[in-house]
């Protein structure tokens, strides 16, 4: 059972309507990792938010399949409010890619193979 | 002492205007004079969008010598002078009227807000763009931030040139975005550890779904945004970076081509028809609110 529930607003977070860029992504992402490590779940909060792309998912909330944590323990902890709901589906693509990426280094190996094959054939 | 260099006759979307340019480009940075005349008189038509081009050129090269430009013809500097383009070089501004230009723009690698700012005013509210849909606005502002975003994180660049164009008789919209940093060659390159990898191959591999030169990341999905976007729509993409020449037409077709020099950046060219109708929405599966 999480502590508290700490809530980041993204918009803050970006310093604008648009999560774009990986360093914010970056940020956010240690937000949320620091608040679950201390035991508290965590609300983002996209109230004011228009745009939201890749490149800021990735590294904002595609990274926590890296770190120590089960897909039951996130879905739990990590919720999200406010999001447009044109942008849910850029969200659950990054998510399904990172859980690939990170959570089955078999699947990774076969792609980076493929990948390769194709640059060499292409 | 100065030299004097001589644009071609038309300046267009195609794989030849590049090619002229990128020479230009490597003909500016082996010059030890202290001023450039790029002359004009030849050139009786541009596609202003590649002004974006230009401006990394001309930029980069500045360093180095004295940019200067002559013997414009009339209809070519209006439209230089309209996109802003040739205020940068000490000309007065002329005022668009029919409002076909879209704004060339400098912006440092990471200023994104800004870039959105710009999208936003320059052109999701001008053009046939508020005749479009609200999720074709939307999923082209996405593709034009996917790009730009991919400046401050692979080529790791100080500035992104921006330019558009809109061509209403065509229902055809340009839209160009450059840096000039790491190249994807060299990515892609460094990535596999292989020095043998040719710049248009390398382009056709980073532009696939899920391929990413980045470390210890998931990533890979930009280029599949904007290339699934363009395909919707029925537009083009072009891609230039280092010796390599890439694009794809409204058909999906892929065209690879290389340069005899090289561009140390990377050029995304977008076309976009403004005669869609389409409504943009996803009809994948509705999500709730939990998603991992």
């Amino acid at each position: 059972m999480a502590n508290n529930e700490i809530k980041i607003n993204i918009y803050n977070e970006v310093g604008g309507s648009a999560a774009v860029s990986d360093t914010d992504g970056q940020k956010v992402f240690e937000k949320i990792n620091k608040a679950l490590k201390a035991g508290n779940s965590v609300l983002l909060d996209f109230v004011n938010i228009d745009m939201v792309i890749s490149a800021f998912l990735n590294t904002a909330v595609g990274q926590l399949y890296k770190e120590d944590y089960s897909v039951e323990f996130l879905r739990s902890n990590v919720k999200t409010t406010n999001m447009k709901k044109d942008d849910w589906d850029i969200l659950a693509t990054v998510l399904k890619r990172a859980k690939e990426y990170y959570q089955n280094p078999e699947y990774r190996a076969q792609l980076d193979e493929a990948l390769k094959e194709e640059l060499d054939n292409g | 002492m100065s030299i004097k260099y001589k644009l071609p006759n038309k300046i267009e979307n195609n794989y030849q205007s590049f090619s002229s340019l990128i020479n230009l480009y490597q003909a500016l940075m082996k010059l030890f004079v202290e001023d450039v005349y790029i002359d004009f008189s030849n050139t009786s038509y541009l596609e202003a969008n590649l002004s974006a081009l230009m401006g990394a050129i001309f930029d980069d090269t500045d360093v180095f010598v004295n940019i200067n430009f002559e013997n414009f013809q009339p209809r070519v500097q209006t439209i230089l002078q309209k996109n802003d383009f040739l205020s940068n070089y000490g000309y007065t501004k002329i005022e668009d009227k029919y409002d076909t230009t879209i704004k060339y723009k400098k912006f440092k690698s990471n200023d994104t807000q800004p870039f959105y700012k710009y999208i936003n005013e320059e052109l999701l509210t001008k053009h046939d763009f508020p005749k479009m849909s609200e999720s074709f606005r939307k999923d082209f502002a996405k593709s034009l931030l996917e790009i730009f975003v991919n400046a401050d994180i692979h080529a790791h660049c100080d500035f992104v040139y921006t330019c558009g164009q809109y061509f209403p008789n065509k229902k055809d919209l340009y839209f160009t975005i450059v840096n000039t940093g790491t190249t994807i060659k060299q990515n892609v390159c460094k990535f596999f550890e292989r020095d043998d990898i040719s710049g248009m191959k390398s382009i056709n591999w980073a532009v696939q779904r899920n391929t990413t030169t980045k470390q210890g990341i998931s990533g890979g999905l930009g280029f599949a945004t904007v290339r699934s976007f363009i395909q919707q729509n029925k537009g083009a993409l072009q891609v230039i970076s280092d010796d390599g020449y890439w694009s794809e037409n409204i058909y999906g077709r892929i065209n690879m081509k290389e340069f005899s020099k090289s561009f140390v950046g990377t050029v995304v060219n977008l076309k976009i028809k403004m005669d869609d109708t389409q409504d943009y929405k996803t009809i994948e599966e509705q999500f709730d609110e939990i998603f991992f």
